[in-house]
């Protein structure tokens, strides 16, 4: 009942759940310090009423439309339904904040802040009421009482009845509460050609046109027309800012585009220094701050909630030690908690100085953009190249993300490879890859344009696309963004670092060295950043973390012994021996062998017949399954033994029985990719029976000799095979169907062949295959 | 007399130097011959009675398919860490076989002696 999104107004309903009638217990008032010194009066609401104000609060935000001069509390869905205005931060999905608050009033040569007075206090329960009762929401009078009940505070904690700071109603509220004083002041203001915005009590006013109005006449007005409605000014906090003066709006720096104080961004860069230059933990870098003798805010680079001592741990609930207790941390929560914070802090920097840019990354096309806003931008991207410099330092597993950054920022790009050329994660991009990423992320809602997106994607896009979404025309956009941001399975390109990792250039992390003494670390890092960087992104997931592991433990070799370090395989020492797992669990991950049990049917045919119980109704005809190979051990095993699982249930009782003169109904071979005719290499599952047929229908119209299969016919068995050798190759099944006969379908794709299924002597006709795919 | 052929690696002439010196050291350059082409339609012409190559070269694949094709008893020598210190035949194919490159010396007098004997056994 609760969930509903349209107001509850029966009382025996509200008392049911515990929310009627309210009373003090259902807040829990407390106060925090502001930084005048001055207490701010909080309150916690209890769970049942809090659920019920954020039903009502869903319900007034998607009902009710706020001004578009609040920059509040607005959130994402409120943005999508408001005014034309703002159409460009709506297609930017930037919701309205302290951002756009500030981006109103850049490049002015005045600019007016004035600060209501206890803004919510100032809102009680008759102004709630009265609201409520007019259009457009134009509620009875008991319906508009129960609102203002259920959102104002009762009168044992505030004698007033005004908004509670802490409840989720209380912003919309306010809001819709201040809507007619945004309507007055945007008129007034627009009379007299200034630029208004208001972020919840701060109100700002900005202009050029210095002659108009004098800023003394607009905070009268301002002033009469807040008293008109209720709110007081306070005057303490009324600030007139000249261009020659810092313009602050709402924390942000408006005078040339948008900036943060000068005092934060030097201290960010301070720190960024410091850790890169002077420190050598973090551990020291908090202690240090602890140290300075002026401490001031701005410079502590401390997540909120540290324990303010210099001890190394946090501020956090514990039942044990009243409400807040210092809990210590260990090193790595440490460390991750102030990288996250302090990339945080640039992030915000970068947020703020590259909002104007509707495409910071292309700064080059922006000839307007002032030379301050550039060097802005420049110096974010730096901070950026430093911390990815310190995250090398500290060993924070965070490079990935700069990385990630450093494709829209070309300079950033420069210096992050300037830095170090030896990491994996893959920091360019080629071109057609950045416009595919470019261009799914221009796709909104209109499904003829995203279907052509698709239509035009390359095939390997498309064959993951159709097997996720089972379908060729119903393309779900969530999914195709997901793949082509983060990137999908490509067997050509999995192949390809296979290809080297079996016979080229990364062979030798597989083989002893040369000259009997190791392989130099540094040659094994730069191999596996050429090869496998720009192939990342197409791995299956257990190849992509096998590798990405081995060049990590690379990686902290050579940072531990320097670029002369060498990395012997063949004997194992106290500082290699990381290294050596990593090449082992690789290694078992991807290579099969001639000789030993490293071969094609102990680790993958064996084991995927025992997984699927299939023992003793499968022949194994073992003939090329002792091969050197590099491939996806798992992905065949899995892939295999889930088929075998469905061949199963696909077998009638009379395949089931025979005795050791008979064959069994399954046989399975392996066909070698074969260099000569250019074939693939693929497992074949053969079914003695030939007269059985594949039980569904194909639903194949006209006599093409290939096409679609428009349904798909895979269930949850086969789909899962299917997935499962996604990252390797397709599955086909042969022979005659329910509906069709002599047709060869492949169940990845849902295309169809007319042919007849291959046959063999000894082991009937073909059934199966999982082939590997070329290209 | 038989005729063996070692595939030489066109991409690593370094490493095919040293095999080249232990089968001379060997004394087995009368039965050996050395062949410098992996071209798919070249290998496809060679007429032997068993074909030498490292299992990391270029092409390995190609003289591999052509073994099998035409019955050539096949050795494959490997610089991996767990190759088999000795002439090692392959599980399920009969007349393939592996070793550990630094067992090359020691393998090869025992590879020359199967080649012999299976010329030797099909003329019978």
């Amino acid at each position: 009942m609760l969930l509903a999104r349209e107001p509850q107004f029966d009382t025996k309903i509200l008392k049911k759940s515990g929310c009627w009638p309210v009373t003090s217990n259902h807040y829990k008032a407390f106060t925090i310090k502001k930084r005048n010194g001055s207490e701010r009066n909080l309150v916690a609401v209890k769970r049942n009423l809090k659920e019920l104000q954020s039903n009502f609060r869903r319900s007034f935000e998607s009902s009710y439309e706020v001004s578009k001069y609040a920059h509040a509390f607005v959130s994402k869905t409120t943005v999508d339904e408001v005014e034309a205005d703002f159409k460009s931060l709506r297609e930017s999905i930037r919701p309205r904040g302290v951002i756009t608050n500030a981006l109103v009033h850049t490049n002015k040569k005045l600019v007016i802040s004035i600060d209501l007075k206890d803004f919510f206090p100032t809102i009680t329960f008759p102004r709630v009421m009265g609201m409520f009762k007019k259009p457009p929401y134009s509620y009875s009078n008991k319906q508009a009482a129960i609102i203002a009940e259920l959102t104002c505070l009762p009168k044992g904690i505030d004698t007033n009845r005004g908004l509670p700071q802490g409840a989720p109603t209380s912003p919309i509220l306010s809001n819709l509460v201040c809507k007619k004083l945004d309507y007055q002041l945007g008129k007034m203001a627009s009379k007299y050609n200034l630029a208004y915005s208001r972020y919840a009590d701060d109100l700002t006013f900005s202009t050029n046109d210095l002659k108009r109005i004098q800023p003394q006449s607009v905070i009268h007005e301002v002033t009469r027309h807040a008293e008109r409605n209720g709110f007081t000014v306070n005057e303490d906090k009324t600030k007139i800012m000249y261009s020659n003066q810092r313009q602050m709006v709402t924390g942000i720096v408006v005078n040339d585009g948008l900036n943060l104080h000068k005092k934060h961004v030097d201290a960010l860069r301070a720190t960024l220094h410091n850790l890169e230059h002077n420190y050598n933990s973090v551990e020291e870098a908090i202690r240090q701050y602890w140290k300075l003798p002026n401490k001031r805010s701005f410079d502590a680079f401390l997540p909120i909630g540290f324990y303010k001592s210099g001890n190394l741990g946090r501020f956090v609930k514990s039942p044990s030690k009243g409400p807040k207790g210092a809990k210590p941390i260990d090193k790595t929560e440490l460390n991750e908690i102030y990288a996250l914070h302090l990339l945080g802090r640039i992030l915000w920097y970068g947020q703020v100085v590259t909002t104007a840019i509707d495409e910071p990354h292309n700064l080059t096309k922006h000839k307007f953009i002032s030379p301050k806003q550039h060097s802005r931008i420049r110096k974010y991207e730096e901070m950026l190249a430093s911390y990815y410099r310190i995250s090398m330092k500290y060993g924070w597993d965070v490079e990935h993300i700069v990385r990630k950054l450093a494709n829209k920022h070309p300079y950033l790009q420069v210096l992050v490879k300037m830095s170090n050329n030896l990491l994996l994660e893959p920091v360019l991009l080629n071109d057609s890859e950045k416009k595919l990423i470019d261009d799914v992320s221009k796709l909104y809602k209109n499904k003829d344009e995203y279907k052509k997106f698709f239509e035009s994607a390359p095939p390997s896009l498309q064959r993951v696309i159709r097997v996720e979404n089972r379908s060729h025309n119903n393309i779900n956009l969530e999914k195709l963004k997901a793949n082509v941001e983060a990137g999908w399975y490509n067997p050509a390109k999995q192949k390809e670092v296979f290809f080297e990792l079996n016979s080229e250039s990364l062979a030798d992390l597989f083989h002893k060295s040369t000259n009997g003494k190791g392989h130099l670390v540094k040659s094994l890092i730069k191999d596996l950043v050429k090869v496998v960087g720009p192939r990342l992104r197409y791995l299956s997931p257990v190849i992509r973390k096998n590798i990405t592991t081995v060049h990590r433990e690379l990686y902290a070799l050579m940072k531990l012994e320097g670029e002369g370090a060498i990395v012997d395989f063949e004997n194992e020492s106290l500082r290699t021996k990381k290294v050596l797992q990593a090449v082992l669990d690789l290694k078992n991950s991807v290579r099969l062998e001639v000789t030993g049990s490293m071969n094609f049917y102990e680790k993958i045919v064996l084991p995927a017949i025992k997984q699927s119980g299939m023992d003793n109704l499968v022949f194994v005809d073992k003939e090329n399954m002792a091969l050197r190979l590099v491939t996806d051990i798992l992905a065949w095993r899995d892939a295999l033994s889930k088929l075998l699982i469905s061949v199963n249930q696909h077998l009638v009782d009379s395949e089931r029985v025979f005795d050791s003169r008979s064959r069994t109904p399954i046989s399975i071979l392996l066909r070698e990719a074969n260099p000569k005719t250019g074939a693939p290499m693929a497992i074949e599952v053969y079914r003695r029976d030939s007269s059985q047929k594949f039980k569904v229908k194909l639903n194949i119209k006209g006599h093409e000799q290939e096409g679609l299969i428009e349904k798909w016919v895979t269930g949850g068995d086969l789909s899962s095979v299917v997935r499962s050798f996604l990252s390797l190759g397709d599955l086909f099944v042969h022979g005659n169907y329910d509906d069709a006969s002599n047709v060869t379908v492949n169940l990845t794709e849902h295309k169809y062949l007319r042919e007849l299924a291959l046959t063999h002597d000894n082991y009937g006709q073909l059934f199966f295959t999982l082939q590997e795919l070329n290209k | 007399m038989i005729k063996l052929l070692y595939i030489e690696d066109i991409r690593r002439p370094e490493r095919n130097l040293e095999y080249k010196l232990i089968i001379k050291r060997l004394d087995f350059e009368k039965v050996i011959e050395y062949y410098d082409s992996i071209e798919l339609d070249d290998v496809a012409q060679i007429v032997a009675d068993g074909v030498i190559c490292h299992a990391g070269m270029a092409a390995y694949n190609v003289v591999k398919t052509f073994a099998e094709e035409n019955k050539w008893p096949f050795l494959s020598y490997s610089g991996g860490v767990d190759s088999p210190p000795r002439l090692t035949e392959n599980k399920f194919k009969k007349g393939h076989f592996s070793v550990d490159s630094d067992y090359f010396e020691q393998a090869l007098p025992e590879f020359v002696d199967y080649c012999r004997y299976r010329k030797l056994s099909n003329k019978e």
